[in-house]
């Protein structure tokens, strides 16, 4: 049978360098499609003889995208090899500064990324398809996302005091207090940031009800899922344990200290990628395929801990008690922008939250640390092995990106097997491809920002290997 | 004369633990120690949807980046002019993308240039290949000329 290859290389709008093939088998018809990730990473052995102090400020530089997740995620691993419970205004100034990263990085991926998709029309020309594009001919949400990222990007700085990879979580708490001053300014601009975040919901609810059977039907497939819940099983961004629960929302682990996910998750390679695709041991490869990010954990959670959010997360899932649906990342996305105003609310009004308590010595005095916090797209887990001495012998980081792998190529295929038809490739039906990874925002960004500066190509290939059409879109170098 | 009524703005950016993808930053700590009159410097690992409205501050804005190893010079001076690229990977946007996005948003067009530096080596570590190092001294006399002449 003579198989066509389609590739679309690199997927537009995501961080790093990436491609998607959709192989066709003679038919015509979609046979198989996959998400490679071609870029190695190399970012754990560079870690490897550090001293164990020296993680919250080199990990970050993993990415510009999410670095303050990083930096988080790092502090509570050492935090873990110090061995001691940080002081409670440093874990709330920590999660104040996470509730600003999620605001900001959500505000982004749903305003600039996804909607001039939504917006504009996947049909839409793509050299307007786009946050200029949408500033041009919608600019009243154009502005209102700008603005709610700048809140979100604010709050990181006047907290940290930097916006990106601030100097500020460190082994044991955090090296910078709150001032009165600064906890006034961020609490003057919260109303207008609830307004851009209803408006948006809002915005998102509209185009829901009038693209019903499209967005129900966008790269639905079963999953398990998993994400961080607080004891009661309400959703946690910061800290508690593991929750996994299946396709129909039934538990399969729950309350799993994060130190221990090694004996929960494990991890299969295949040889066209260099990433590692994780599943639930106890299921197998790939049955145990799950997602997370925010489509996973509000399937995974029992409640939102806030009022507004919980109100939402009902209106959400009205329909099911579990979405499949890739379409509802975006609005689990808004969703949890209410939940991190609420919620950074709540921090602030905490008479605490300015003490200068906020430090604890951070001598190690175990071998070993485990940190993870739910990133704005996923579960992300830091954990650092030492010597006595503190440096590093080893280091693991799985982001979210490598978790939600394999779904991400099943998403693909979905939307592939509905969209793509190859005596017609139109734009359209490629971007849905694009949009479907969009949904996961992936972050690849290991890699130097360099690469990925390439035109979009689209290959026929046949088995052979002769290219039988080639679509090209130019870009900047 | 010098043109100290001029506000001008330096961006270096890239990922400082990639090597030569670092090379703007080198750049902005190398203009640090000069203390030019009028100008402000930033670093970053890379230009966001916020940068627009940072430039939009400014008369004029001089980025500072690394290209690839392919790049056929060693330094290469562009000026830059609004262009948004409906590709644009929108966690990262190019000078172009930023300019277009300031004059959409905020009605401004800073006068702009961009250096890229050629790297050699993007592989984990903090330090610059000595031949980066020499074009990225040679950007700072160039980017010293422009402050004192005005002219890009």
């Amino acid at each position: 049978m003579t198989t066509k290859t389609i590739t679309i290389n690199p997927v537009t709008r995501i961080e790093g360098h990436a491609k998607i093939t959709i192989h066709l088998d003679s038919r015509g018809e979609v046979d198989d499609a996959r998400f490679h990730v071609v870029e190695f990473r190399g970012f754990e052995k560079f870690c490897e003889g550090r001293h164990f102090t020296e993680m919250p400020q080199i990990t970050p530089r993993t990415c510009g995208i999410c670095p303050v997740s990083h930096l988080l995620a790092s502090a509570k691993a050492c935090d873990a090899i110090v061995g001691r419970e940080i002081p409670p205004t440093a874990k709330m100034l920590r999660e104040l500064m996470h509730m600003g990263q999620i605001i900001q990085s959500h505000a982004l991926s749903f305003f600039h990324l996804s909607a001039p998709d939504l917006l504009l029309g996947f049909d839409a020309d793509p050299a307007i398809r786009n946050i200029v594009g949408l500033i041009q001919q919608k600019p009243d949400i154009a502005v209102k996302g700008v603005r709610l990222r700048k809140f979100g990007q604010e709050l990181i700085k006047l907290v940290g005091g930097r916006k990106i990879h601030a100097d500020f979580s460190v082994p044991g708490g955090v090296n910078k207090a709150l001032t009165t001053a600064q906890r006034d300014e961020i609490l003057k601009g919260l109303p207008e940031a609830f307004g851009h975040a209803n408006f948006a919901l809002d915005l998102l609810k509209g185009y829901h009800k009038g693209h019903l059977a499209e967005v129900e039907d966008f790269a639905s497939f079963d999953s398990n899922y998993m994400g961080l819940v607080q004891p009661d099983g309400a959703l946690e961004l910061y800290d508690g344990n593991l929750r996994f629960c299946d396709a129909s929302g039934k538990i399969v682990h729950d309350q799993v200290p994060p130190s221990k996910y090694l004996d929960y998750i494990s991890e299969a390679v295949e040889p066209w990628s260099y990433m590692k695709f994780p599943f639930i041991s106890a299921l197998g490869y790939p049955q145990g395929m799950y997602r997370v990010g925010p489509l996973a954990r509000l399937n995974a959670c029992s409640r939102m801990a806030t009022p507004l959010a919980d109100a939402e997360l009902k209106v959400w899932r009205a329909k099911d008690r579990v979405q499949t649906s890739s379409f509802y990342y975006h609005w689990a996305r808004l969703i949890e922008v209410l939940y991190g105003l609420e919620r950074a609310q709540q921090l602030l009004e905490s008479p605490d939250i300015t003490s200068a308590n906020i430090l604890v010595p951070n001598q190690p005095t175990r071998r070993e640390g485990v940190g993870v916090i739910e990133a704005p797209r996923g579960t992300l887990i830091h954990h650092y092995w030492v010597d006595a001495d503190g440096r590093v012998e080893k280091a693991n980081l799985i982001v979210a990106t490598g978790h939600n792998n394999l779904a991400m190529n099943r998403g693909v295929q979905a939307i592939a097997r509905k969209y793509v038809k190859a005596k017609k490739l139109k734009e359209g039906m490629l971007n849905r491809v694009e949009a479907v990874i969009r949904c996961y925002d992936p972050c690849l960004s290991c890699a130097t920002h360099a690469v990925g500066q390439m035109p979009m190509q689209v290959e026929l290939v046949d088995t052979g290997g002769q290219v039988l059409q080639t679509l090209q879109r130019d870009c900047t170098v | 004369m010098l043109r100290f009524f001029v506000k001008t703005l330096i961006i270096g950016y890239g990922n400082q633990s990639r090597r030569d993808d670092g090379v703007g930053w080198f750049v902005i700590e190398q203009l640090a120690a000069l203390d030019l009159p009028g100008v402000e410097l930033e670093t970053g690992q890379q230009l966001e949807i916020e940068s627009a409205e940072t430039i939009s501050r400014f008369d004029t804005v001089i980025f500072v980046d690394a290209a690839i190893p392919e790049a056929p010079e060693p330094i290469r001076r562009d000026v830059v002019t609004p262009n948004f690229q409906s590709h644009a990977v929108a966690h990262y946007m190019t000078p172009a993308d930023v300019l277009s996005l300031c004059k959409t948003l905020y009605n401004r067009e800073p006068r702009a240039v961009l250096f890229s530096i050629r790297g050699r080596d993007f592989n984990f570590g903090t330090t610059l290949t000595p031949e980066v190092e020499q074009a990225a001294r040679e950007v700072v006399k160039q980017i010293v000329e422009i402050i004192r002449s005005g002219e890009l």
